[in-house]
């Protein structure tokens, strides 16, 4: 009796163990159809983009013909990078053929940077984005070249225009500023340091996540793994004393405010300055969110600054891929940024 | 608090135990049930509780008065019952837009007022206790339901937190004894709520809340997509809502049935429905009842010839529209579902002129029968397709868009794979769930199945709850 009683308990747990693993097996192919897997692991754009750089610890591939993909949206938007790896300069011709006055023929050249996904426009299409949509609406022939990557801060396209650029060719520097951190005082604002632990997927670099640390080599492989080490990072960052998934709380690196440095935008536009670009325009750009921080714009004697971050309040925006403008938004900025523009010519 | 977060399962939690602890104490379980509902709702904006108190209050009393008073002063308590709770419901979700609806009105005549907003904020689930509680007072005045004299017990059926924000919206009749009487947990109601609550979490956060980013990618902006996808897009919305709210209502029947209570079942396979009305008595059953009992039968209902018919038809599902939303796309969407129920009861009224229509139709499980049925259905979906249309568009541009993209726009859109995969599989998943529920008649599909493809599926679903995470989405529902 007792050898049966043993016998059936063993049959049950072998169809529960049995049970498990086909439930494991289903999760697993279902969410490879429901969620394609480089969305569940939140890479940004098709396989290629990526490629690593002592220099910045990664850099955008060269002429990479590819798409951008929403971190948790199944949908795509192709992507052409220039032989830098910037999105193609927008480029107008004159309006006026007929002008007598060479000058008019001269385009003006300009270059944006900050931003970060912003600025490069995620989402939107070559046509879309904000530097051609400001190039439409000036009034001159102009070529804008855009340096904003995602992922990188402004110190780090400060240093790749010096580095990837002639700086002195420019007229104007549009700084756009977006993130908490590009208002902040900083003496080390654009020092570069590429990151030891850089992770690549498919040679798109993925953020870096606790949980991934957690999971090593099989959170790539197992969706179940990753997730259930998404669960897991909460508590593990608690017990590891992190607040969240950065190593370094971001208050201690950034928050210095020390007397002899300056706000990272004002910072920026006074290299630009000393790098030869004639004039530099401060862009304070809005979000989402709303506009829920007290940063004041600083005041400068030698750039402009227009403070957007309001706009939403009093127009219609509309909001892409988790957050970034939309071709309706771009255009109300970019009608803002090229008037400013206008002036400063 | 939303169902899918994890303060939520940690508030759960702690209730069960608590209930657990009071077994065989109906009172304390009820006066455990009132406090954690108010908190669950105060955790959205306790302000909004006034209004929670401010109904229960009124409606507990006019019930007292309406079942003891004399003709005249009983329709006095019913009017004041009704004052106070669709003057609340009016004053929160419709003022602005009858504000804003007045002011483009006078535009349109050249006159151009410009009143300000009130700018308030929409309590949720407003429509849901509301329409409750009006059932309440309005069946104690047709002597269906013996008014309440138990305070307690009438403020957990206004406020029962598991339903309190989206439904199902239960009749006094069905589920006011549940809350008065004593209430046993047995193993059998754990086992059937295990099933519901499962399978409400993955048809939630499994299946609606993957398919959601693609159909708001959609309609962020539809203008910048071809023809499959916007036909896609709408297939996943029509997806996403139903996954969203069956598995808010699944959850609620679940996390209910743990604790002894037996909600109804607020949706019955609807996308097997093959007619619009069929899928009005599949779809948001609760609602549609209501609807049907208090105001469709109030204005006479089918009894009074064709055209009054068909006035109430349409009135009543104009206003059903309404009840979804301050917003002239669910007016719309309510209107066009009415045409459709106008148009299937002029098809009644003509049919039986027509003569040889039942030999189309066969005997029941003869094949020509099944095709037929096959047909009606996937005419009915793509029609439900086409209101959800409606309902989901932000706006009546936003419409032309979309059916101007589904309709003139041609269809090739090389992106139309990375939507039709997910979309297609999420579809199917559903459809093979509610065929099989259909054909053994019963919600309980995994329960009759074999332990083994039971606990398969459960585990499936378990581990994919743990590999997408709770993302923080909120309930279609939730909103109205």
């Amino acid at each position: 009796m007792a050898r049966e009683n043993e016998s059936q308990l063993m049959r049950t747990i072998a169809s529960m163990v049995l049970a498990i693993m086909i439930g494991w097996v289903l999760c697993e192919s279902l969410l490879r159809v429901l969620v394609p897997w480089p969305i569940f692991y939140s890479t940004w754009f098709t396989e290629g983009v990526h490629q690593r750089d002592p220099r910045f610890g990664f850099v955008f591939c060269s002429e990479y013909d590819g798409t951008m993909r929403n971190a948790d949206q199944v949908w795509m938007e192709p992507v052409r990078l220039d032989s830098r790896g910037f999105r193609k300069p927008a480029v107008r011709g004159d309006s006026d053929q007929s002008s007598i006055d060479n000058s008019a023929t001269q385009p003006v050249r300009i270059v944006m940077l900050g931003g970060a996904s912003m600025g490069f426009g995620y989402g939107l299409a070559d046509h879309e984005t904000l530097h051609h949509q400001i190039a439409e609406r000036l009034p001159n022939a102009c070529h804008i070249d855009l340096v904003s990557w995602p992922g990188f801060t402004l110190g780090q396209d400060v240093q790749k225009l010096t580095q990837m650029t002639e700086p002195s060719q420019y007229d104007v520097g549009v700084i756009l500023a977006y993130g908490d951190d590009d208002y902040r005082y900083r003496s080390d604002w654009d020092r570069v340091d590429p990151p030891n632990d850089l992770h690549m997927v498919h040679s798109v670099v993925t953020p870096r996540d606790s949980a991934a640390r957690l999971g090593g080599d099989l959170y790539w492989d197992s969706y179940v793994v990753a997730g259930v080490c998404r669960l897991l990072r909460v508590p593990a960052n608690l017990l590891a004393g992190r607040e969240s998934d950065l190593d370094v709380p971001p208050e201690k690196a950034v928050n210095e405010n020390l007397e002899d440095s300056k706000p990272q935008i004002l910072m920026a536009s006074e290299r630009l300055r000393s790098l030869g670009v004639d004039s530099v325009l401060i862009v304070a750009l809005p979000r989402q969110t709303g506009f829920h921080d007290a940063a004041i714009l600083p005041d400068s004697t030698d750039s402009m600054m227009i403070d957007l971050r309001r706009e939403p309040e009093s127009l219609r925006f509309d909001w892409i891929a988790y957050g970034h403008y939309g071709p309706e938004s771009v255009k109300h900025l970019a009608k803002k940024i090229a008037n400013a523009i206008d002036t400063l010519e | 608090m939303l169902f899918n977060s994890y303060t939520f399962l940690v508030f759960y939690a702690i209730v069960f135990v608590a209930y657990v602890a009071l077994s065989r104490k109906t009172a304390g379980q009820n006066l455990l049930l009132l406090v954690s509902s108010y908190v669950f709702y105060a955790a959205w904006d306790y302000r909004f509780l006034s209004l929670i108190l401010l109904s229960t209050v009124v409606d507990f009393f006019a019930g007292l008065r309406i079942e003891k008073g004399n003709n005249q002063s009983r329709k006095r308590w019913l009017l004041f019952s009704l004052v106070v709770n669709l003057g609340v419901l009016a004053t929160f979700k419709y003022f602005d837009f009858a504000t804003e609806s007045f002011c483009q009105l006078t535009a349109m005549f050249g006159l151009g007022l410009s009143i300000p907003m009130a700018e308030i904020i929409l309590p949720v689930g407003i429509s849901f206790y509301t329409f409750q509680t009006l059932s309440y007072t309005i069946d104690v005045y047709r002597g269906r339901v013996p008014a309440c004299n138990n305070p307690l017990g009438f403020a957990v059926y206004v406020a029962f937190f598991p339903q309190l924000v989206a439904g199902p919206i239960e009749r006094a009749t069905h589920f006011l004894p549940q809350v008065l009487g004593p209430r046993n947990i047995r193993r059998v109601d754990l086992v059937i709520g295990l099933q519901f609550v499962l399978l409400g979490y993955f048809y939630k956060v499994v299946l609606a809340d993957s398919i959601a980013p693609m159909v708001n990618q959609f309609y962020a902006s539809p203008s910048r997509y071809g023809g499959s996808i916007a036909w896609l897009a709408n297939v996943g919305f029509t997806v996403q809502i139903y996954g969203d709210f069956a598995g808010y209502s699944m959850i609620a029947r679940g996390i209910s049935r743990w604790m002894g209570f037996r909600l109804m079942a607020n949706f019955r396979q609807p996308y097997l429905a093959a007619s619009p009305r069929d899928f009005w008595n599949r779809w948001h059953r609760s609602l549609s009842q209501w609807l049907r009992r208090y105001l469709y039968f109030e204005l006479g209902g089918s009894r009074r010839g064709f055209a009054i018919t068909c006035r109430n038809l349409i009135l009543t599902m104009l206003l059903g529209g309404l009840w979804h939303g301050a917003s002239w796309n669910f007016v719309i969407w309510g209107g066009f579902h009415g045409i459709l129920l106008v148009g299937q009861h002029a098809w009644m009224v003509v049919r039986p002129a027509r003569g040889n229509w039942h030999l189309l139709q066969g005997h029941p499980g003869q094949l020509s029968s099944k095709i037929l049925r096959l047909a009606k259905i996937m005419v009915t979906f793509v029609l439900m397709l086409i209101g959800w249309t409606l309902f989901r568009c932000e706006s009546l541009s936003d419409i032309t868009v979309t059916f101007s993209r589904m309709f003139l726009s041609p269809l090739a859109d090389p992106r139309w794979l990375s939507f039709a995969v997910p979309i297609g599989t999420a579809i199917a998943i559903m459809l093979v769930i509610d065929v099989w529920k259909e054909k053994i008649k019963s919600e309980l599909v995994f329960l009759r199945a074999p332990v083994m493809v039971r606990w398969s599926v459960y585990s499936m679903i378990v581990f994919s709850l743990l590999s997408v995470g709770f993302r923080p989405t909120n309930f279609i529902y939730f909103q109205f």
